[in-house]
């Protein structure tokens, strides 16, 4: 582990009587592009503003390097943040506001006027502001704002950048051009950044690691392939992507059934006939002709999405069930629905932590 | 950033000696009797029914009060609506007129109407080259009530105003929409909402009113002496200071109050609007 | 609903409404450059009461009594509103409800009550009325106004900007000073200048407790009143009209410089 830079250590965290974090364990690796993804209110955000500093753990210790520093205060870690609403100073001007933290640390860091013009050039060029020094915060575009206070948070040259939802507030274009933007700029400096979204997709765009949390605990951890691939829990499966996610019973190792019919899978390990969720995503679905051994159904609803056409199926119990397919078939058709044993994920039941989680996130997201 | 909690310490410190403890003292004093012990004496005193002298001022003072607040809206009403049609930048110009006599001091506010009205003030003067007059204008009710609206007129019109300029005007457009016309949309929808401004106003324009005693004293001549005037009477020439203390009391409770039942209506009608 | 903006109505009901106002300031203006004492009667231009005026030693005692009360009082109220604004914006939401009630009773309680409480305080203290308790009244009720103006911008600032400053390195009071301060700055300003125009303004408060020599404008035009026609009072109010009239555009020119910074910020 002597490349773990950020330890935490069973961080728990409540604000009043409300468990806002339930013993979270984490490493952050040295250069890594950490994610830490979930709905508003699942703990992503006081997570990172305690390793910010600015809210400290009720117990369990943060480590840095090696060393605790549960008792540090915000300015003297070797972090900086980005935050929700940007937060620039809006009485400095461009200028002003990228040199602030060298200013303020003249008396340690010895820079020199010359040096703190040289290296606000530097930052303004890494986020593409040149020519910037002079405007007021108020008269920037948002995009142009974001790239402000990145630039100003880089400027100390922290080892870790902390980023609470930098992008929320910037429109779809422009979010998805940051994003390109802000890996491109962690590979070049090759620092640690640690990222809050609840935007799955930004979170599979740019991360090295994705650490998914719901209600105060880490449901999963692991690459953006990985846990898209392999989810954990119905909760992951659905927060990533789109899933169906249906009762089932696993009855032997490799041998499922669900919506009334069984089926090869390769997962093992589970009780004889033991109840549990079954994900399918939807793209692994393919629509063939009838058949005895496929879940049937007919075409209740078709969409057109760009790529892809999103069909609704509906069995004759009712269960309704999503398919993603580059080719349509019309509304009332009768169909089979085929399905690999790989693609079939089989998860225990009291893994599930609640009903609907996707509703939750929606409502979190409003 | 807990610590910043403590800046505020010397204003709470500043507060409790010059703002809670003199108002805790003029409740002490209006139950304090003559040789130290308690008394309701000075209440006795000024709700006498036998002999009302003071109820009557506090009612004249009341009556007073409501009629110049009457006048007020009447007045001020269209004027903020109008204000509220116009453009923008024009808008600004004017509420910035409106705000600025009222910065002038109050007392030469108040001279200036002695100076029009008197015998030989600049009205009287004027009506005496037509022939007529001179008219006792001074030292009158309506005098008192003159001095009344123009000092408080802006302080009913900016409230409301303020709560006029800020309805949607989706909301006038959705309800023209549904065929109501200009006068249905006003009794219908602008009125009702304006309501928190027209409440504010009023009391705005009613609790200085009902209080003062320097536009009865310059205006009204003794003859029209208000609440106010005999309070600062008690204080300044008589000298009974239980009694004076006694009917401050009446008059903050009467405006706290007034005050409360304004807010809560105010807060009730705001409620009220978003479901509209 | 154009056609009520042109209308001729409104237009004539607002030069009428315009005039109500204006009418008896302009009538004041007009007589204080009357060469003749009488108010009926016009006896040409005459800058002789502006002469007067600067000659009455009492009315330029409390001409200064004012200006230095207004003063004092409100850069004492500008220090202790900010602190008190802000200490309650951190404060636990009890202790900031309770302050701001506290922090109210002066906008609320009518002047005559303020004043006779203050007044009353300082006999039961044994305090003698004069320079000092008129300043200390006036601060009383000046404080509330600077808390009024200021506690907005606080709100409206960004609650990460303090964090943002110490993220970067700066220790907290760095962070207050070159940051929050700033910030929240025009709030105090425009508290200040209010805080000033109040203090100048009052007439109720002062007639209380300020002792027997001292003196403010207000209570010297108050006690020229009554003792007939002195058109001295004149020439103050078109003074104090021309300063109020400079002061408020001041404070406009700011608040609405403020409101722009705003609207770009927003977009």
């Amino acid at each position: 582990m002597s490349d773990c830079l950020i330890r935490l250590e069973n961080i728990r965290k409540n604000f009043g009587n409300k468990e806002v974090l339930k013993s979270i364990n984490l490493n952050v690796h040295d250069k890594e592009f950490v994610t830490f993804l979930g709905p508003s209110g699942c703990g992503k955000t006081t997570t990172l503003r305690i390793i910010g500093g600015f809210e400290s753990p009720d117990s369990g210790t943060v480590y840095f390097d090696g060393k605790a520093i549960n008792d540090t205060p915000p300015h003297k870690r070797p972090v900086n943040t980005v935050f929700q609403r940007y937060a620039l100073f809006t009485h400095l001007n461009v200028y002003e506001n990228v040199a602030f933290g060298l200013r303020v640390n003249q008396k340690t860091n010895h820079l020199t006027e010359k040096e703190i013009g040289r290296r606000v050039s530097e930052m303004l060029a890494l986020v593409n502001l040149e020519g910037y020094e002079k405007r007021i915060p108020s008269s920037l575009s948002g995009g142009e704002q974001q790239r402000v206070a990145i630039a100003r948070s880089l400027a100390n040259r922290p080892q870790v950048l902390l980023l609470d939802e930098p992008l929320g507030a910037l429109d779809l274009k422009l979010r998805k051009e940051m994003q390109l933007e802000l890996k491109k700029i962690q590979r070049e400096l090759g620092i640690t950044f640690i990222y809050v979204t609840h935007d799955q997709e930004e979170a599979l765009t740019m991360s090295d690691t994705i650490v998914v949390m719901n209600k105060g605990s880490i449901q999963q951890e692991g690459t953006p392939i990985g846990i898209y691939n392999e989810p954990v829990n119905a909760f992951v499966a659905d927060f990533i992507g789109e899933s169906n996610i249906v009762p089932g019973v696993i009855h032997r190792d490799f041998l499922c059934s669900f919506g009334g019919k069984r089926f090869e899978c390769t997962d093992q390990g589970f009780g004889k006939d033991e109840e549990v969720d079954v994900v399918i995503r939807p793209e692994d679905f393919k629509i063939a002709p009838p058949a005895d051994h496929l879940i049937c159904g007919r075409i209740v609803d078709l969409v057109f999405k760009g790529v892809h056409y999103e069909m609704t199926v509906e069995s004759p119990d009712g269960a309704r069930w999503l398919v993603h397919s580059t080719l349509p078939e019309a509304v009332g058709a009768d169909v089979g629905l085929q399905v690999a044993p790989f693609d079939i994920h089989i998860m225990k039941k009291s893994l599930r932590e609640d009903q609907n989680p996707s509703d939750e996130a929606k409502e979190a997201e409003e | 950033m807990k610590k910043f909690r403590y800046a505020s310490l010397p204003f709470a410190v500043y507060a409790l000696i010059f703002i809670l403890a003199p108002l805790i003292l003029i409740v002490f004093y209006s139950f304090a009797g003559p040789n130290g012990g308690l008394t309701l004496e000075h209440y006795k005193a000024f709700f006498n029914f036998e002999d009302p002298v003071y109820l009557q001022v506090l009612w004249r003072s009341i009556k007073v009060a409501a009629v110049s607040t009457l006048i007020c809206l009447a007045l001020g009403y269209p004027m903020a609506y109008i204000l509220s049609k116009m453009r923008p930048g024009l808008r600004d110009t004017m509420v910035f007129l409106f705000v600025l006599p009222m910065w002038m001091n109050f007392l030469l506010r108040t001279y200036a109407w002695m100076t029009l009205l008197e015998r030989t003030g600049l009205i009287n003067t004027l009506l005496g080259k037509l022939g007529l007059g001179p008219l006792d204008l001074m030292y009158t009710q309506g005098a008192v009530i003159l001095g009344n609206v123009y000092n408080f007129l802006p302080f009913m019109i900016l409230p409301i105003y303020n709560v006029l300029v800020k309805i949607d005007s989706s909301v006038v457009e959705a309800a023209q929409d549904l065929g109501a016309n200009r006068f249905v949309v006003f009794r219908k929808v602008i009125f009702p909402l304006s309501l928190p401004g027209v409440i504010s106003g009023v009391s705005m324009t009613f609790m200085p009113a009902v209080s003062t005693f320097i536009i009865s004293r310059l205006l009204g001549g003794g003859q029209q002496a208000l609440i106010g005037d005999i309070i600062e009477n008690q204080f300044k020439v008589v000298g009974n200071w239980g009694l004076g203390s006694a009917m401050s009391v009446a008059l903050m409770v009467l405006i706290l109050a007034a005050m409360n039942v304004a807010r809560k209506y105010e807060d009730e009608n705001a409620g009220g609007n978003v479901l509209l | 609903m154009k056609k009520v903006k042109k209308s001729p109505v409104s237009i004539l009901y607002s030069a009428l409404i315009f005039l109500f106002l204006y009418a008896p300031i302009a009538v004041l203006i007009v007589y204080s450059f009357n060469a003749n004492k009488s108010r009926g009667s016009w006896g040409g231009f005459s800058l002789k009461w502006y002469q007067s005026l600067f000659e009455d030693g009492a009315i330029m005692r409390s001409l200064y009594t004012t200006l230095s009360v207004a003063l004092i009082a409100s850069l004492v109220s500008m220090v202790m509103g900010t602190l008190a604004a802000l200490g309650m914006y951190y404060s636990r939401r009890k202790v900031r409800r309770l302050l701001n009630n506290v922090s109210s009773l002066p906008l609320v309680n009518p002047d005559i009550v303020t004043g006779i409480s203050l007044l009353l305080l300082f006999t039961f203290l044994g305090f003698k009325l004069g320079y000092v308790s008129l300043l200390l009244s006036h601060i009383a009720f000046c404080v509330p106004y600077v808390i009024t103006s200021v506690a907005p911008r606080l709100y409206q600032m960004d609650r990460s900007l303090f964090e943002a400053a110490l993220d970067l390195g700066a220790t907290p009071s760095q962070a207050f000073f070159k940051v929050v301060l700033p910030e929240i700055m025009p709030g105090v300003v425009t508290g200040a200048l209010l805080a000033f125009t109040i203090s100048l303004d009052d007439f109720v408060v002062s007639f209380f407790t300020a002792g027997g020599g001292v003196s403010t404008l207000s209570m010297t035009v108050y006690s020229m009143t009554r003792k007939g026609v002195k058109p001295e009072i004149n020439a103050i109010s078109a003074i104090m009209f021309v300063s109020v009239l400079l002061l408020l555009i001041l404070i406009n020119l700011r608040s609405s410089r403020e409101a722009k910074k705003q609207k770009q910020v927003r977009r």
